[in-house]
């Protein structure tokens, strides 16, 4: 067979690029409800994460403990996470304990997202987590270690919203309420992450429905 | 006493056998892609933090090389030289975008946890340099095999390596605890420099294994 003319490469070309096209549409299409079906898992993995749940095994309970613990409420143009605790025979009424905020923007490398919970109650930053950081492995990915997770817990609202949000400090020099000490060699990751979470942060304190002055819908 | 004739299209009986076993073994070990042929390396030294990521990337490059090869030897009659590196490119380039697809689907963590390199799967060298090399001369068959067996040689130094910087930064293979509480973590083998000298040392073992079976041999028919 000839296979040197121009317009017999032109042919097989086209046929080939038209079944490797299929090929990996099909694989696409077919492989997407599977995809969406982890992304949602991840989700409210994170979501019972951040609200201090306890992270059940399979599936089934995944889905359960969720519909169960977590509720979306709209404060004016924002949407809230709640972390309700079902009724019982002593609290007739199911309680909001804390709330729970996504943030994202672009790190050092990728971008990163993650989530930021607040405890009603202690009126303090409850945890953060991320659902999707990819910085430089050894440095910014420390971020996502517990240790530096640790960092931002029991911080009060108060003294954030008076100083204008979280402060990510020199490691070891963090001396005022709102100053938390910085992932050591990652200072473009760790500015970041603070302009990430004060985002988040004034996105609840800025809109007058969270602060109880217009009801939510 | 009957002797069997062939047309001289096909192989006789054994010729298959004997021709599949040196393949396999050149590509698992004689012309090993990563100790001998120094190919794949880039990836070979980013995704060895862990023993279970250097699995699913040989995993990964295998099958890319398998269905590589199978295509590519199934078209070389009717494949126009003049495109045939772009042709080969094409055809690694949807099997790595379906093996990208399977795992983001099926194993989304160890996806995530390969990022890009899963997707310079296209631009790594195994794959292409065994179309190229092997799978436009020879039938669908051997060609499978040759991609099966670079991608196991493959697998097995990733894996090696994986399981060495794992053990010592972490005290763990695969995930689970070797070595006991009282291991001091180190990030040096989890560090680039490490993946490096643990790779280069590997490489050194490898060698002098082969040099001294080789030595052994020529003693033997000596």
């Amino acid at each position: 067979m000839r296979t040197s003319g121009s317009l017999y490469t032109i042919c097989f070309a086209t046929l080939l690029a038209a079944l490797c096209g299929l090929l990996t549409g099909g694989a696409k299409k077919y492989l997407k409800p599977h995809q969406d079906r982890h992304m949602d898992a991840v989700k409210a993995k994170a979501m019972l994460e951040v609200m201090g749940l306890k992270i059940p095994a399979n599936s089934g309970e995944l889905a359960e403990t969720y519909n169960r613990h977590i509720m979306v409420t709209r404060y004016g143009d924002l949407d809230i996470y709640e972390r309700i605790v079902p009724e019982t025979r002593w609290a007739r009424r199911p309680q909001v304990v804390a709330w729970a905020v996504p943030f994202a923007g672009q790190g050092y490398i990728n971008r990163i997202e993650g989530l930021i919970s607040f405890d009603l109650q202690k009126q303090t930053i409850k945890d953060i987590v991320f659902t999707s950081i990819s910085e430089t492995p050894g440095l910014g990915m420390k971020a996502n270690l517990p240790e530096f997770r640790a960092r931002f817990r029991g911080i009060s609202i108060d003294a954030i919203y008076k100083a204008d949000g979280v402060k990510l400090v020199k490691p070891g020099t963090a001396r005022q309420p709102n100053e938390i000490d910085a992932i050591a060699g990652a200072s473009m990751t760790s500015k970041s992450l603070e302009r990430m979470i004060n985002e988040a942060f004034m996105r609840i304190m800025n809109n007058p429905a969270c602060r109880g002055e217009g009801g939510n819908d | 006493m009957t002797e069997q004739i062939h047309c001289g299209q096909c192989n006789p009986p054994g010729v298959f056998a004997a021709r599949a076993g040196r393949t396999m073994l050149a590509g698992a070990w004689n012309e090993n892609p990563i100790a001998i042929q120094i190919l794949g390396i880039c990836s070979a030294l980013a995704v060895t933090r862990s023993a279970q990521a250097a699995l699913v990337m040989g995993a990964a490059v295998t099958f890319t090389a398998i269905f590589t090869n199978l295509l590519v030897s199934l078209l070389r009659r009717f494949m126009p030289q003049s495109v045939r590196l772009i042709v080969q490119m094409l055809i690694i380039a949807t099997f790595v975008s379906v093996l990208d697809e399977l795992l983001k689907a099926f194993h989304p963590e160890m996806s995530k946890e390969l990022g890009a390199y899963v997707p310079l799967i296209i631009t790594n060298c195994i794959p292409m340099g065994r179309a190229e090399g092997f799978a436009l001369r020879n039938g669908p068959a051997l060609s499978m095999l040759d991609g099966a067996a670079n991608g196991l040689g493959y697998t097995g130094v990733l894996l090696m390596v994986g399981s060495i910087r794992e053990l010592a930064g972490n005290g763990t293979i695969a995930g689970f605890r070797i070595l006991g509480d009282w291991y001091v973590k180190s990030d040096f083998t989890l560090s680039p420099s490490g993946a490096f000298i643990v790779l280069g040392l590997l490489i050194v073992c490898y060698n002098a294994i082969r040099l001294r079976a080789a030595r052994a041999k020529e003693a033997a028919h000596d």
